[in-house]
């Protein structure tokens, strides 16, 4: 208790001084959040219209999955409705790239490398069949998401999947998933 | 049967008291926290159209009841569907619920009802807007037709 509040801050701030954060949020992922960012991301697309478009839709499968799977729930609300985690979004003069993290399950935390895994080996048109055939899968009312965010995200991106993962107990992993997508020429 | 489609079959029952009473299923699109598109279903013509955003709190219900009313209508004696599909951004969710509402379609058309559905992509296609189009074509079983339109500049896409 009687180390300042402000340290770990101040350390985390100097890591990321030399890059040009649209946005770095830790926190609730609830609906008004994802708003909020998803405007201000979206904002970019007048800069450079295709990629700006791509990097809205990128954050928004990262972010929709925060909300709805991310292990962690935020303790001190009543509801623990909104999955946390983290998200950065930053800019280079040729890209944009976006890094989402999130606790996980250490048993669902294979299942995501796994796919991401096999992502990374295929091309454009072998992920679009692979999108086709999970999304052609059972519906379930109570399974929101589309079960394809991590498939339409690699089909939006330049580069492959770049994942990440610790272990933080015999339960949970700390997973990152980082995504960059180059900005058109002038 | 997956849930989907034994939902709007369900809706069957309620169906026999508003026989001839088929209403226009409207909804005006709005970005608030969640992006709704618009959605015009015409009772009298058949004539429908979805366009907009597509990023839902509940997109599973919401295309769903589109999909009830394309099955009444059908039962209420209407013969042909129409429908327009443009959309310039929709999340995997609502891709996922949209899939189903198209094979409600699908399944209505092999019932022998005349089913059209035009998907429109802009030019420039930033938001691959076709591809989107393209696999929705393959994975549902209905002949949608891919129709290119100009995009307007507007200050807001």
């Amino acid at each position: 208790m009687e180390e300042k509040k402000n340290k770990g801050l101040i350390d985390l701030y100097s890591t990321m001084n030399d890059q040009d954060i649209i946005v770095y949020y830790k926190g609730p992922f609830d609906d008004v959040i994802l708003a909020e960012i998803g405007n201000k991301i979206r904002k970019k697309a007048f800069d450079s219209p295709k990629s700006g478009k791509r990097l809205f839709a990128v954050f928004m499968e990262l972010a929709q999955n925060i909300s709805l799977y991310s292990y962690e729930k935020n303790r001190l609300e009543s509801v623990g409705k909104w999955g946390v985690g983290t998200l950065v979004v930053y800019e280079t003069p040729t890209s944009y790239v976006l890094t989402s993290g999130n606790m996980v399950k250490n048993d669902v935390l294979e299942q995501i490398q796994k796919k991401c895994e096999e992502i990374n080996t295929l091309d454009r048109e072998s992920l679009r069949e692979m999108k086709r055939r999970y999304r052609s899968s059972e519906i379930t009312p109570d399974h929101k998401g589309g079960n394809i965010g991590l498939i339409q995200v690699a089909l939006k991106s330049d580069a492959p999947l770049e994942i990440d993962a610790k272990q933080i107990d015999d339960e949970r992993s700390f997973f990152t998933i980082s995504v960059s997508i180059f900005k058109e020429p002038n | 049967m997956n849930n989907f489609l034994q939902d709007v079959l369900l809706n069957d029952f309620t169906l026999s008291k508003q026989m001839n009473t088929m209403e226009d299923y409207i909804i005006a699109g709005s970005r608030d926290i969640y992006f709704s598109p618009s959605v015009n279903l015409n009772a009298a013509t058949g004539k429908c159209c979805i366009s907009g955003e597509s990023y839902l709190e509940e997109p599973y219900e919401f295309y769903k009841k589109i999909a009830v009313w394309f099955s009444d209508y059908v039962k209420a004696g209407g013969n042909t569907i129409a429908l327009d599909l443009k959309f310039n951004y929709f999340n995997t969710s609502s891709s996922r619920a949209l899939l189903e509402m198209l094979r409600v379609l699908r399944d209505i058309q092999h019932g022998g009802t005349e089913v059209i559905v035009n998907w429109y992509y802009p030019n420039p296609d930033d938001d691959e807007i076709l591809m989107e189009g393209e696999d929705f074509r393959e994975e549902c079983g209905l002949d949608i037709n891919m129709i290119e339109y100009e995009l307007e500049e507007s200050g807001d896409k």
